[in-house]
């Protein structure tokens, strides 16, 4: 009896030490994510007309919305169906998470041993992701942000990333808000040399009927690509006016 | 809708966060005007460049357009430098034109005094994702 007491003790403490291993606060030995990473969007913009030619999406890509989140979305489209310019980030608002996680822009990861700092050219934004075991602040303490709160934690190759604390006026994507109660879960792992993949889960209550998952993948630059400045208000000659139409400006500030 | 017409759209909706700050839907991207004139300044700002052009309209009064561009950041990636257009410069444009009708475009293609030949993506002729 006591022996089995005994093996079966040594069992527990052996599984807990595997899932201990599975989570890790540093990256694994050799873990080399530096430079300068492109996202694959599959968008592909002719040279010519500069017209967008779009990847093929299937009905799970998308995400199932709550009625009116559908309605919302619906009315988006419709405005697009019918050529009508939309207001759709022309205010140069910050994307925030999730919106600038597959952002076009160029990215920088900076794998530290307690964080992982995500350096963007978009609006030169910076995620910084404790992976130091900190805890996410209480309610009372946590504030609603565009790029929230995240913490993450290494599964052996693959970085764990949770973002809470996002604001409810940004995107999940164009023509669909969310509510505060959006959780991000984002998992990074390089699938062969130089090409990063996230999977991406959002759960919120609020706007979903179920967890919505998306994938992106990364593609390392070559060392000199360069990333630079992008200040999106320094000359921004569109607006969006009361009935959510896009206005272009002239020179002298006036609409065109 | 059709829905391959949705799905279109649908499709833009989920590519979008990636590729410009807005869409294109205030220009017509059907329909190219042909402009040739003299470069009055040539903003290389963000979110857009700008390419401001004089041309002389009907009447012979100069008009000055406003053509619109991609990124500095996009168009250095393919070799476009803040001084590729000068004041001064006598090149001819293609714009897809504003569908108000007003002055103003975006930039499809661009012949330069030295007969470069520049397009939407800047000096590349590939398509840019």
């Amino acid at each position: 009896m006591l022996r089995s007491v005994g093996l079966v003790l040594v069992f527990i403490l052996c599984a807990g030490a595997v899932s201990a291993a599975e989570r890790s606060k540093t990256p694994p030995k050799g873990l080399d994510w530096s430079g300068v990473w492109l996202h694959r969007s599959g968008v592909k913009i002719d040279p010519v007309t500069g017209a967008p030619s779009m990847p093929k999406l299937s009905p799970a890509d998308l995400p199932k919305l709550k009625p009116e989140g559908q309605k919302k979305l619906m009315d988006t489209l419709r405005a697009i169906q019918e050529g009508k310019p939309f207001g759709d980030g022309a205010e140069c608002k910050w994307p925030g998470v999730p919106m600038i996680i597959r952002s076009t822009m160029p990215q920088e990861f900076i794998v530290l041993p307690d964080r992982v700092v995500i350096l963007y050219e978009m609006e030169s934004q910076i995620r910084r992701i404790f992976t130091d075991g900190r805890k996410v602040p209480g309610p009372e303490d946590l504030d609603y942000t565009f790029n929230g709160f995240s913490t993450g934690y290494w599964e052996g190759d693959t970085l764990v990333v949770e973002t809470v604390g996002l604001r409810d006026d940004t995107s999940i994507m164009i023509g669909v808000g969310h509510t505060e109660q959006l959780k991000v879960v984002e998992r990074y792992r390089e699938i062969s040399p130089g090409l990063i993949e996230v999977e991406i889960t959002m759960t919120d209550p609020g706007t979903l009927t179920e967890p919505w998952k998306s994938k992106g993948t990364f593609r390392r630059q070559a060392s000199d690509y360069p990333i630079l400045e992008y200040n999106c208000h320094d000359n921004n000659r569109e607006g969006v006016d009361a009935k959510g139409v896009t206005v272009t400006f002239g020179p002298d500030g006036k609409p065109l | 809708m059709n829905f391959k017409r949705i799905a279109i759209a649908l499709a833009t909706l989920v590519a979008m966060p990636a590729m410009a700050h807005h869409s294109f839907a205030m220009f017509d991207m059907k329909k190219t005007v042909v402009l040739n004139g003299t470069v009055k300044e040539f903003q290389w700002t963000a979110p857009h460049c700008w390419v401001q052009l004089m041309v002389p309209g009907p009447d012979g009064k100069e008009v000055e357009w406003s053509i619109e561009w991609r990124s500095p950041n996009q168009l250095t990636r393919t070799g476009i430098r803040r001084n590729t257009f000068k004041p001064g410069d006598k090149v001819e444009i293609t714009i897809n034109p504003l569908r108000t009708g007003s002055p103003g475009g975006s930039l499809s293609k661009a012949v330069l005094p030295d007969g470069k030949v520049l397009g939407f993506n800047g000096g590349s002729q590939q398509p840019l994702e």
